[in-house]
Order: C-alpha cells, then sequence, then structure tokens
C-alpha cells in the first residue's frame, strides 16, 4: 500500500513515514500544501494523511486537488482542531476520516488501513481469493482449507505485491503501478524486484496447494483472480 | 454590622423619640401650668368670697365666716385655711383665722399670686393673696351723723382687708404626676408604634433588594450568561441591578477571553504532544539498536525543548498581564536612541543586514514608559516586521517617529509588507497565539509577540492599532505618553 503523509512538523512527519515504511508500505512525505498536492497528482496513493494546518495551501485545498483525481484515495485528517464544526467542516471538505492530535500510532494505522480498503471498495479487512485469505490488518496470507489455515510465510515486499493485487482484485496492475504501490520515492528498486516477488509469491502459494492465482496478463501487468473451475 | 433594617429602625425612634420628648416637655409644662392656674382660680374666688363676707360700717367690722369656716373645716380641716387681715391704720390686724398662723403662709403670700409652701404639718400647701377695700356701708340715721363726724372717720370710709386662703395642694401634685404619666405612656407608645412602622416599612422597601440579591446568588459560574431583570425593580435599584449586570459582562468578557486562550494554549501543545507520542510509540514497535534510540532520544528532546519555550512564552505573557506596569514607570526614555538600539539588536539576532530597517525619527524624544516594556513593544514589533512582513530587501521595514507635541504623545509607526495578511487579520493578529499560518508551529513561533506589545503598551496608557493603507502594506500604530 502506497500512502502519502503531508505534515509539516518534521519529527511527525518523519515518525510516521518510518511507523508506516515498518509496517510495510510504501510512505512518501510532503511537508506543505502545494508538495503534497505535486505529489499526489505524481503517482496513485492509496491512503493520505493529511494535515490540516500546513505552510502554503492548507488541508483542505490538498483534499480540493485530490477530489480532482480518477482515483481518489482515502484520507485521513490530522489536527489539533477538535471542536466538532473543525469535524464536520473537515468531513464535509472530502475526508474520509478525522484524527485529533495527539493519537496512537496503532489508531492511525487502523483508519488508514479502513480509509484505503473503502477507496478500493472493499469493506472488510480480510480479502478472500479462492482459498486464499489476505489480512489486511495482520498482514498475513494464508491458504484455507476446511478449519486448516497454512501460513504462505510472506515478506513485507511480497505481503505488499499481494495486498497491492488483492485490492484491485480481477484488474491488472502493470509492473509499474506494483513498483508505485509497494516501493516509495527512497527505495532503490531493481528492475526485476516486481517480477522476482511475483515468483517467490507464486511458489510459496503452489506449495500450499493454491496454483494459478495470480496471472500474466501480456502488456498489462498481473493479475489475481478467482480459481478457475 | 447590624443591618440597614436595624439601623433605620433605632434612628428613627431615637429621632421619634427626640421630637416626642421635646413635645413632651412642652405638654407637660403647658397642662401643668393649665392646672395650677386652675388651681389659682379656685383660691382666688375662695379669698375674694371672703373678702366679700367683710362688712365695714366705718366704725366696726362685720363678717360672717360661719358658714365658711363650717365648709371648710368639713372639706378641708386636715390641710390650709384661711386668714382675713384688715389695716385700720395701725397695722394689719387679724379679723379671722382658720388653720393659717399669722407668720409663714400669710408673710410669705404676695398679693394676687400665689405661692407653694408647707403648714405646720409639714404638708404641702398652696397659698393665695387677695387685698381689698371695703366700703363703709352706713343707715340712713348713721348717715348724717357721719356727715358730722370727723375727717378721721371720714377717712376710716374703705377699709384695706387682705384675704389670704391656703389649700393641700396635693390633688394638684396628683393630677399633674397623673397627666405627667399619661403623656410619658403615650410618648413610648408614640415612639414603639412609630419604630414599628418604620421597621415595617423599610420591610417592605427591602423586599425587592433581597429580590435581587437571591438573583444575583443564583448566577453561577455555568450559568454566566444569566442577568438580572431590570425591569420590575425600583427606580433606585435599577442603578444597583445594570452595574451588577455590566460587572457580569465585564466577567464574562475576561472569562471568555481566558477561555479562548487556555483553549489556544492548549492546541499549541497538541502537535509537540503528538510528536513525541509518535516518536515514542514507533520505536517501542520494534527492536532498536543504540544509535536509532539516540536519535529518538535526541529528537524527544528537541521537542520538549520547544514546549519548554511555549510555556515560557505563556507564562511571560501572563506575567505582562498581571504585573502593575505603572509602578514600572521610568521618568524619560530616549524613545528615539532606544530605537535604534533595538533595531540594531534585532537585525543582529535575526542575521539580517542593518539596512532592512530605515527609522525615520527626530533627534530625541523622552516617552514615559519602562526601558523594558519600551524594548519588549518595540522589538516585538520589529522582529515581527523582519520575520514576516518582508519579502525582499528591496522593501525594507520602515519605521517612522512622530512627537506629538501638542497631545503628549509618542507616536511610532512600523510599516512592512502585509505578506498574505489582509483586512480580516488586523482584528486578530493582537490576539494571543494567533499566527496567520497556523501551521507555523515549529519554528519557534507562538504568536504572542504582539499580544505581549500591546498589553504593555495599555499597561503604560498607550495603544497600538494595526491598519492596511493599501493592499500590500501593513501599518502598526504605537501610541505612548511623551513629556
Amino acid at each position: 500500500m502506497r500512502i502519502l503523509i503531508v505534515e509539516d512538523s518534521a519529527i511527525l512527519r518523519e515518525s510516521l513515514a518510518k511507523g508506516l515504511r515498518e509496517v510495510g508500505h510504501a510512505v512518501d512525505t510532503a511537508e506543505c500544501g502545494d508538495e503534497g498536492i505535486r505529489r499526489a497528482m505524481e503517482a496513485e496513493y492509496d491512503a493520505v494523511v493529511l494535515d490540516w494546518m500546513l505552510p502554503g495551501q492548507d488541508g483542505l485545498a490538498v483534499l480540493a486537488a485530490l477530489a480532482r483525481r480518477s482515483h481518489r484515495p482515502g484520507v485521513v485528517m490530522l489536527t489539533a482542531r477538535d471542536a466538532v464544526a473543525d469535524r464536520v467542516r473537515g468531513l464535509d471538505a472530502g475526508a474520509d476520516d478525522y484524527l485529533v492530535k495527539p493519537f496512537a500510532f496503532e489508531e492511525l494505522l487502523a483508519r488508514v488501513h479502513a480509509v484505503a480498503r473503502r477507496a478500493h471498495g472493499n469493506k472488510s479487512s480480510v480479502l478472500r481469493v479462492g482459498s486464499l485469505e489476505i489480512d489486511l490488518v495482520a498482514r498475513v496470507a494464508s491458504a484455507v482449507t476446511g478449519e486448516t489455515r497454512l501460513d504462505l510465510g510472506l515478506t513485507a515486499r511480497e505481503f505488499a505485491v499481494l495486498e497491492t493485487l488483492a485490492l484491485r482484485k480481477g484488474r491488472p496492475v502493470s509492473r509499474l503501478q506494483l513498483e508505485d504501490h509497494v516501493y516509495d520515492g527512497r527505495s532503490r528498486v531493481f528492475s526485476n524486484a516486481i517480477d522476482s516477488a511475483i515468483s517467490s509469491i507464486r511458489a510459496k502459494m503452489q506449495a500450499a496447494h493454491l496454483p494459478g492465482l495470480i496471472e500474466t496478463r501480456r502488456g498489462l501487468g498481473y493479475v489475481l483472480t478467482e480459481p478457475r473451475a | 454590622m447590624r443591618s440597614i433594617r436595624a439601623q433605620a429602625i433605632v434612628m428613627s425612634a431615637a429621632a421619634i423619640a427626640v421630637v416626642v420628648l421635646a413635645g413632651m416637655v412642652a405638654l407637660d409644662a403647658l397642662l401643668a401650668r393649665e392646672l395650677r392656674t386652675a388651681f389659682d382660680q379656685s383660691l382666688r374666688a375662695r379669698a375674694e368670697g371672703l373678702a366679700a363676707l367683710v362688712q365695714w360700717d366705718g366704725r366696726t367690722i362685720d363678717f360672717d365666716f360661719s358658714e365658711e369656716r363650717t365648709s371648710w373645716v368639713g372639706s378641708r380641716a386636715a390641710t390650709g385655711g384661711f386668714a382675713v387681715d384688715c389695716d385700720r391704720g395701725h397695722g394689719w390686724q387679724p379679723i379671722e383665722r382658720l388653720g393659717l398662723q399669722a407668720d409663714a403662709s400669710v408673710a410669705n403670700a404676695m398679693a394676687d399670686s400665689a405661692v407653694d409652701g408647707l403648714d405646720a404639718g409639714g404638708r404641702s400647701i398652696r397659698s393665695m393673696q387677695v387685698r381689698a377695700r371695703v366700703d363703709a356701708e352706713t343707715s340712713e340715721q348713721e348717715s348724717g351723723e357721719t356727715q358730722q363726724s370727723s375727717g378721721e372717720e371720714q377717712a376710716a370710709a374703705a377699709l384695706p382687708i387682705r384675704v389670704t386662703v391656703s389649700a393641700d395642694r396635693s390633688p394638684l401634685d396628683a393630677q399633674i404626676t397623673q397627666t405627667r404619666w399619661l403623656i410619658i405612656s403615650s410618648a413610648l407608645m408614640i415612639v414603639a408604634c412609630g419604630a414599628t412602622a418604620v421597621g415595617l416599612a423599610i420591610a417592605r422597601g427591602l423586599r425587592p433588594l433581597n429580590q435581587l440579591s437571591e438573583e444575583v446568588a443564583h448566577i453561577e459560574p455555568g450559568s454566566e450568561h444569566a442577568r438580572v431583570a431590570t425591569t420590575y425593580l425600583q427606580a433606585e435599584l435599577r442603578p444597583i441591578a445594570s452595574q451588577v449586570n455590566a460587572l457580569l459582562d465585564r466577567a464574562h468578557s475576561v472569562i471568555e477571553r481566558e477561555r479562548g486562550f487556555a483553549s489556544a494554549a492548549s492546541h499549541e501543545f497538541r502537535t509537540p504532544l503528538a510528536e513525541a507520542r509518535m516518536l515514542l510509540e514507533v520505536a517501542l514497535r520494534n527492536e532498536r539498536s543504540e544509535p536509532e534510540w539516540r536519535a529518538t532520544a535526541r529528537s524527544s528532546l528537541a521537542v520538549l525543548a520547544r514546549m519548554q519555550s511555549l510555556v515560557d512564552a505563556l507564562l511571560a505573557a501572563a506575567r505582562h498581564a498581571r504585573v502593575d506596569m505603572q509602578a514600572l514607570r521610568e521618568p524619560s526614555i530616549d524613545a528615539c536612541a532606544a530605537i535604534t538600539k533595538i533595531v540594531d539588536g534585532t537585525c543582529a539576532q535575526l542575521g539580517r543586514p542593518r539596512h532592512s530597517v530605515v527609522v525615520e525619527a527626530p533627534q530625541f524624544v523622552a516617552v514615559e514608559c519602562s526601558g523594558a516594556a519600551f524594548e519588549s513593544i518595540v522589538g516585538n514589533l520589529v522582529r515581527n516586521a523582519l520575520e514576516h512582513g518582508m519579502v525582499d530587501d528591496a522593501s525594507p521595514v520602515r519605521i517612522e517617529v512622530l512627537h506629538d507635541r501638542e497631545r503628549r504623545r509618542l507616536c511610532i509607526s512600523v510599516l512592512n509588507q502585509a505578506n498574505g495578511l489582509s483586512h480580516a487579520d488586523l482584528d486578530r493578529m493582537f490576539d494571543p497565539l494567533w499566527r496567520k499560518d497556523r501551521a507555523r508551529a515549529g519554528d519557534g513561533h507562538f504568536g504572542l509577540g504582539l499580544s505581549v506589545a500591546r498589553t504593555l503598551a495599555s499597561a503604560f496608557g498607550g495603544s497600538i492599532i494595526a491598519s492596511m493603507p493599501d493592499a500590500s502594506t501593513i501599518r502598526v500604530d504605537v501610541e505612548l505618553p511623551a513629556c
């Protein structure tokens, strides 16, 4: 999952980015509203953590810019304003959720996951593709047969690739899109990194008797599909 | 302290008592005189009656006091009596006496006036003496003789007599005493009734005051919007209620300001708290190396340092608002020299060239202010202008100093670029913790400098107002008392 953090406080911005990266997300940061809008226009994000009070254009202006995108990411607004009127104003402006500073990291993480899921049209935090079960909160992929649950043992990077495919189930995702959602601007990406990850995921699925869930569409990319009957 | 009602009752009772006492004394004197006069009239009537009983034919005196004696003895045998004397040219000679000795009462009695004295038994009596002349009564035979009588006998044709009567005055004294007690008891009743009436009237008059008191007592901290109703109050109490309402308005405004300040101060802490919490929570989620922990600790300390700066700034602002600045007033400060020094120091602190600020000031103006306060006022304005109102070197901050000798005011105008400020911001820019760009929380600016400057200027009898002479310029005018 690729997340954009737009926050003017350097300490808060870097702490959040560090925590989200350690969970396995690709995280980009912006320190002002103008930079946030530019980044949001350049890449496709699953979720945006957006401070309201920003130098230059404020959080509401960033929300307005995000609303013009074809795929609008889920937005969690951060603010020191705790009045009901402020919350209503933020939500009316297009924010999907609202978090008043100070907050717990776990709460922020849960809200980011929730808004990202909703942005892709998924209500549950557990996605199912055939016998494959992907728990977006626990960040675990398992093969479920009857009462038996077998963890595929995916690495954080592999899970991020699978998560990106699962959130877009049935739709092809290009290698470039996968790179965008798995690696942030700080990562060094090798040319075969995505292919290597896909191969590893397929091998682990094969071992768990889940063959053929990830298909290669020539010229389009990869797609996670329900198993053929 | 006694209540208004008790004081009014005591004072009105005292006033009534004084008036009644004066009236009582006058009435007592009047009634006593009237009683004595009536008593004396009866004495006089009796004396004149006795005098009428004396008959004189020129040679012999004839009288018949038996009836008088009988009635006197019958009614007043115990006290008093009468004496009738005549003067035939040899001094007063007694004709008849009853109950009176020749010396005491008779001698003391004065003609046509009553005197008090004691009888032989030591009892109080009142005596009166009446003098008369008894014309000779002659028969027709005697008339011829009389005509032939000597000149001496003709001279005795009118006989001088004096009649002295005395009577027991105890009935008079008893009547006077009875009247006096009647007056005293009436006076006491009047005082008591008056005091009661005053007490009732005051209690009735104070009832609206009690209602007002109860109404004010019901205004609690949670109901600071409540005000005292003035429509039902008497005209005398309306000013009090209006003043109470005005006081409540002022208190409400202070509470609102303090609430706003506390709320703004609390919000200022939200971001650094969020920073500290994120630093520690994220650090604790995974195993960290020592360098990572050190980095986390350093970042945490930086957050704490900023929070400490905020606390210091808030305390300084609170201190400025609390201290009686008038006590710190210095006789005269050279404002122009002080401004130059402040500008030099601020430019050096901020690393700005000195030509960033252009100062136009007269040679010397003595301002009535504290040196430290003046430095704080001007320093905050210059710092604010340099940090937020200077877009480039081509548009330096301008400081114009004028001395209004007639009004004895020093006028300092600081002009700088508006840099995003609008007319709507002019009223709010002096509010504590206000920043145009609220996101400037991490750069050490808390939005307290202008607020402190205005508080200090007001404390020294001055003012600070902001205006926009054009869309791109902010002008802050400071006025302070000058010599």
